[in-house]
């Protein structure tokens, strides 16, 4: 536990624009499978997006 | 009452980890944003298609923040690399010397000013980095500018807030402005007595008595003169601008910090001899900033030119499986050339140019501005993100309309009361007046309609409500501490912000009362 949050402090940066690159392009993404109502992929990329924010909760 | 406390959670949670835990904005938003989805699912019936369109919605709304925090940063690193930071920082003590008044000067009339050419964070971003060169702490320079700026919020952006609070709800300014314009001027004296103590307590409260009523009864004469006017998109601008003419003689009359008036009128003060153009240089990168805004904003060929390039997306009417419909409409406009973030770009290439010819870059300058800027705002990035998406999905799911819905309820007859703590509510949420007055502003009429009150002053308070609270919203802090090079550390700044801004909607709760006297 303490190696993991180790990790993440000294990849802050790297963590955070991964994060914030998730939460950038998956709503894009999330748009154009609703306009084809594509409910698998929706829940995929909620999924994707919520995982942006999981490692942004990670970072200390 | 179950449906409420789930609504709340979400927005509790950020509130206990920032405050109670000292997260910074980043990992509360996050946090925020996991339990407001979680709870938007599985207890108010929001379905896939509704959250893909409520994360595009967001989405908008974040780059819209996000580009102006960028923009607002790139101008500050510019500013600093050219040592224009530290000559303003140096200059102000020859002004007045008396950080009370500096703070006053800096952080209420010229963040008024900001704001009301300026956008969303604008203020605070400019000018915490001008309070930390002049010596005040980090947490000091957000917390100034944006105690000094709230009471201006509503008729600032050149009105968009207002504007969008008529929009939505259909009252004209005829009957809107009166109290709307009121109720804001009266809470300027409190948000420059705020100031003053945030800078140095009871005493300097004491000290400087006079200079604040003098620049309120300026500053909120003007707001409330022309925001009653047919020109009332300018009231927040102009109220700023009149406070930084009636500011210039006010500080050298208070320039010793003594705590007495002072007539000496010499440049030369223990401070050392004032370099004017050094000084004319410095500021030239924020006069270029005002000049284009102005010029951008208010003369509508130049605004009509650059405002035919936007970005918006129509979204289709979708409902949760309880009920909630969101009707179809377009999302976030984002005139790209015209925003202000654009006009900070502007404003930040053409003061790079007269720095450069002013000689003020050392070799390598334009590589030491971009090093470490995206990592600087990656953070607030983050927190923006996680925050506004949070904000979006409570209201599409209908969580919003349900907190509201709660509170009006358990106030019954005392609703005048809470009104300014509702927009006060959508703005901690979203950060914005704007957004709060298009979500809750339909909700605030029909109260009001039911209760048999005042329409225009209920909705005065809450777009008041919503520009006093706004400050405290944690993605408009965000933008403050980008700047002050205290990311992560948002939780302090909201604890030292908390106080002052439940205070002044108090004042808000009372004025709103007392004014419905006047505007039965």
């Amino acid at each position: 536990m303490i190696i993991l949050r180790n990790w993440f402090t000294t990849h802050k940066f790297q963590v955070q624009t991964l994060a914030f690159g998730l939460m950038i392009v998956t709503p894009v993404l999330m748009f154009i499978a609703a306009q084809g109502e594509d409910v698998v992929w929706i829940w995929v990329l909620l999924g994707l997006f919520g995982v942006g924010n999981l490692l942004a909760l990670s970072v200390p | 009452m179950f449906s409420f406390f789930l609504a709340l959670a979400p927005i509790a949670l950020i509130i206990i980890l920032m405050i109670g835990f000292r997260w910074g904005a980043a990992r509360a938003g996050a946090a925020g944003y996991l339990s407001a989805l979680f709870i938007a699912i599985f207890f108010f019936g929001a379905g896939p298609i509704l959250l893909a369109y409520a994360h595009a919605r967001a989405l908008l709304f974040a780059l819209d923040v996000l580009f102006i925090i960028w923009a607002a940063f790139l101008l500050y690193r510019v500013a600093d690399e050219a040592g224009a930071i530290r000559t303003i920082g140096q200059a102000l003590p020859h002004l007045t010397a008396d950080r009370g008044m500096q703070a006053l000067i800096i952080g209420w009339a010229f963040a008024s000013f900001l704001q009301g050419v300026g956008g969303f964070g604008v203020p605070v971003a400019v000018i915490a980095p001008i309070l930390i060169g002049l010596g005040f702490t980090p947490l000091l320079a957000v917390v100034i500018p944006s105690l000094g700026h709230g009471w201006a919020v509503s008729f600032g952006s050149l009105g968009s807030s207002y504007q969008a609070l008529m929009s939505v709800t259909g009252i004209s300014t005829d009957v809107l402005a009166p109290p709307a314009a009121l109720l804001l001027s009266i809470a300027c004296l409190v948000t420059g007595y705020s100031v003053v103590h945030a800078a140095g307590g009871w005493a300097a409260v004491r000290r400087l008595v006079l200079p604040v009523l003098i620049m309120w009864f300026v500053m909120g004469s003007v707001h409330l003169l022309i925001g009653v006017s047919p020109i009332w998109n300018i009231a927040g601008f102009c109220a700023g601008l009149a406070g930084l003419l009636v500011a210039y003689p006010l500080a050298r009359r208070w320039r010793s910090g003594d705590g007495k008036p002072s007539n000496s009128p010499g440049e030369t003060s223990d401070y050392g001899i004032l370099d004017r153009r050094a000084l004319a240089v410095a500021l030239s990168g924020y006069t270029i900033l005002i000049i284009l805004t102005l010029g951008i904003q208010i003369i509508p060929p130049v605004s009509d030119f650059l405002g035919q390039v936007v970005i918006q997306i129509n979204f289709p009417e979708v409902s949760t499986a309880a009920g909630y419909v969101i009707p179809a409409g377009a999302g976030r406009k984002i005139p790209l050339f015209r925003h202000a973030g654009a006009i900070l770009t502007y404003a930040t290439l053409l003061a790079y140019l007269v720095y450069r010819k002013a000689g003020c870059y050392k070799p390598g300058a334009p590589k030491r501005i971009l090093s470490g800027m995206v990592e600087r705002v990656m953070a607030s990035s983050v927190s923006i993100a996680s925050m506004v998406s949070m904000a979006v999905v409570m209201e599409n799911s209908g969580m919003t309309e349900t907190l509201a819905r709660g509170l009006a309820e358990a106030m019954g007859w005392a609703y005048p009361l809470i009104a300014p703590w509702i927009g006060g509510l959508g703005a901690f949420m979203t950060g914005s007046n704007t957004n709060s007055n298009v979500v809750f502003g339909a909700l605030q009429q029909r109260m009001a309609e039911l209760l048999g009150i005042s329409v225009a002053v209920i909705l005065a308070a809450q777009t008041a409500g919503a520009g006093l609270a706004s400050v405290l919203a944690p993605t408009k802090i965000v933008v403050g501490t980008s700047t002050a090079g205290m990311a992560g550390r948002e939780g302090e700044v909201m604890r030292k912000l908390i106080g002052y801004t439940v205070l002044i909607l108090l004042l808000a709760s009372l004025l709103t009362v007392m004014i419905l006297w006047i505007f039965p």
